[in-house]
Parts: structure tokens; sequence; C-alpha cells
């Protein structure tokens, strides 16, 4: 078994789980964080996507163990908890930007990590940033312009 | 499964020396896919993420040297990388997605020895040498003697790759990369070519080719490099050199594209490469 303490949405916390375990598998199972998804399992898709220590990664491709003590994590159920992150909710939440709602979560991080990096980026910079995570309901759409009203362009 | 996470490079090397069989992991966007695909996780695992001496970009007398954990986002958006060999940087920005250009590494992407891999063609053309480093002394070779066979290299099980040096050519060479997948994102190259030429006002003095997802490994194309210097490119010659290419590539059909298909796609590219 592995011990680590890691910082999970601002909560210093600490973990056990097993050598082969991926972070998705940590996040689901003993943290019950589960509003994380798992679609394709390995890296197509994003809806697994979470921000580790300021990066966007993908939690189905990480090796738990990989991550040392002090390593923080941040997963859609902490995102309500920043300003920019209640601001992305809103967003979504006025745009419609949700159908089936699997995607979600992979989205709504993959927004946050972009927002975090450039203020206002155009449709250009909102596509190639989003351009990991699938969603097969909305077309897209609503969802960039979820984008641009969390940017406050709209 | 047996877990290592070495702290720094000497920690590692002892930790190598007693598991020479156990498997390296650095950002994992292959084998972490790989492992869940096929329900098996290898006995032992050495993760070589702590190894913070592999993560660097430097340059020294017209050479850039890249760390082996150097991330394909570092890669895309470093200022030394961008002015001295963009070609690197804009191949680094067409990998996977964000977050995929967040974990992998160059070092990953050169040892996988994936065919399809999209640096290797780039870093071929740029001339590029291979550092590798055991306990006791660093070797250095060409990046195409590194490839033996499909997802097969000369490492030793006592070596990792420690970092890839890029000698920055003159601004007047052309130098290009074009990679055909079924998207922008995500995309595994159907085929992909790197191609640098300098030219001795009309004749071809240096030409370097490479391709990507044509045969077992990422390969230099020296037969037509060979038939190409020297020569002006006129409209025969580049026929000849298509002609040539088509000779020695030897593509396979798979899941994602067929012989057929690859053959008729590398023509292109490479007409595209001599005529602009």
């Amino acid at each position: 078994m592995i011990k680590r303490r890691w910082k999970i949405n601002g909560k210093i916390t600490q973990v056990e789980f097993s050598e082969e375990m991926r972070l998705i598998d940590v996040l689901r199972g003993p943290l019950d964080l589960v509003g994380t998804k798992e679609g394709c399992g390995e890296g197509e898709c994003g809806a697994c996507s979470v921000i580790v220590d300021g990066t966007l990664k993908l939690s189905c491709l990480i090796l738990a163990a990989t991550l040392n003590d002090g390593t923080e994590i941040l997963t859609i159920e902490g995102v309500e908890s920043t300003p920019l992150g209640k601001r992305i909710q809103k967003a979504f939440i006025t745009a419609n930007a949700v159908q089936c709602g699997f995607c979600t979560p992979g989205m709504v991080m993959a927004t946050y990590y972009l927002l975090s990096k450039v203020k206002k980026p155009d449709r250009e910079t909102i596509k190639s940033m989003l351009s990991g995570n699938l969603c097969r309901c909305t077309g897209y759409k609503s969802i960039f312009e979820a984008v641009d009203i969390a940017t406050g362009r709209r | 499964m047996e877990f290592f996470s070495p702290k720094n490079i000497d920690e590692f090397f002892k930790v190598r020396e007693r598991y020479p069989d156990a498997v390296l992991l650095a950002g994992g966007t292959d084998l972490m896919a790989q492992w869940h695909n096929n329900r098996s996780n290898p006995e032992r695992v050495i993760s070589i993420s702590n190894l913070k001496e592999l993560s660097f970009i430097k340059e020294d007398r017209g050479i850039i040297e890249i760390g082996a954990l150097t991330t394909h986002t570092e890669i895309s958006e470093n200022k030394l990388i961008k002015k001295g060999i963009p070609v690197l940087a804009y191949a680094a920005s067409l990998i996977g997605a964000p977050a995929i250009r967040n974990m992998g590494t160059i070092g990953g992407n050169i040892a996988n020895a994936s065919p399809a891999a999209d640096l290797p063609p780039v870093l071929l053309i740029y001339d590029s040498s291979l550092v590798l480093r055991s306990k006791t002394q660093l070797r250095e070779l060409k990046l195409y003697e590194f490839y033996k066979g499909y997802k097969n290299t000369v490492i030793k099980s006592d070596e990792i790759i420690y970092s890839i040096k890029v000698p920055i050519p003159d601004a007047v060479d052309k130098v290009e990369f074009y990679k055909v997948g079924t998207r922008q994102a995500q995309s595994i190259a159907k085929v992909s070519l790197a191609g640098f030429l300098k030219k001795e006002k009309k004749e071809v003095e240096v030409v370097r080719l490479a391709a990507g997802s044509v045969a077992p490994v990422p390969i230099r194309l020296f037969e037509v490099e060979k038939y190409i210097t020297g020569k002006p490119l006129t409209r025969s010659v580049i026929a000849d050199a298509c002609d040539t290419l088509l000779r020695y590539l030897k593509p396979i059909s798979d899941v994602r594209s067929t012989e057929e298909y690859r053959k008729i796609a590398m023509k292109g590219l490479l007409l595209k490469f001599l005529q602009k």
C-alpha cells in the first residue's frame, strides 16, 4: 500500500491506496469524489480532467503513487469554492451548456485551466484548449458560449 | 506491482541496478493507456518523475539541449526552441490536446519508439543526437542510430535517456513538418514528413528527410536524400525523388490507414516540401 498526504480541493487529506491504482481510481474510490468521470480510460475523451499543481491533467493516465506528498489537486468538487470556478459554473448554467452532463466536469476543469492562463481567449483559443474534451450531446456551441460568458464577454 | 520513486538520479541508478527489468514511467500518456487496455500492469515500475535533473532546456554554442523529462507544453512554449528550432515547437503543439501535452515528455516520445510518434521525424531532420546516461558514463549517438525495430531501441538496461541535443540551423534553411491525421486534436499520425533543405545557388547542398508511420520506426529517408543532393530541384528531379521514395517505403495497413493511402499521402507530402 501507498500512503500520501495531498492537498485536495484546499484540504490536506491523508489517503491510502494500492500501487496499481490510477488517480481516477483513488478519487472515485477511497476519496469518494465521484464528480470526476471516467470515459475512455485512455486519454482520448477528457472526462477525467483534473488540475494537478496548477496544470490540467488526465486522472486516468496518472499512476496515483507518482504524486508526492504535498501535491495539490483540484477536482470539480472544489471548483465552486473559487471565484473563477463559481463564474464558470454560473456561465455553464446560463448558456445551458449541459445535456447528459457526463463530459461537464472535464469541460469545466479545462475551462478553469484555460481562463487561469488566458484572461480573454478568442474562439480559436477556446476551441483549441477544449479540443481534448469530447461532448456527444451539445455540438459544443453552447459550451463555447458558456466560456465566452465566463470571460465576461457576453 | 512494486513501485519505486527515486528522488534523484544517483538513487535511480541504485534502484535500476537491482531491477534491470523494471519499466520506467515518465508522463504516462502511452504506458498508462496501454496497461489499462491490456488489463495488466508490469511487475515493477520505476517512476522517474522526481528526477528534476532531467527537466531542462538550455543553449550552448549553437546547440539546444532538452532534458528527457521536458513536456510537450514546455517545448511548444519555450523561447529558445521557438527561436532556434521552431518546427520542433510546432510539432509539439500538434500532439494530443492540452492535458496530454502537459503530461507527455520528449524522452518518452523517443523511448516509446512508436513509428507514429510526432517529435522523432522533426528531431531526425534537425540532425539531433541523443545523450544516454548510465551510472558511470554518458554516451552520445545520432537519433537515427537509436531505433532498431518496431518498439525496439539500442538503449541498455543500465541506461536512461538523459537529453537530446539539437543543432540550430541557419535562418535561411528550409525546415517543415507535415502531419496527416483524421482531425487536428488527439490524432495519431497516419503519415508524417519532416524536411530540412539547404541550397547552394540552385543546387541542393544538404537535404534531410524523415518520415513517421511508414516503417516500423521513425526513419530518415537516406536514399531520397542521396538522390536529391547536388541537383537543382527541377520538375524531373522532383518526380524521380518521389519514385525513389516509393521504391523504399514499405508502409503497412492498420487501424489508422492503408498501405496504399500512406504511399500516396507520403508522395504528396514530399512533392509539397520540394516544390514549395
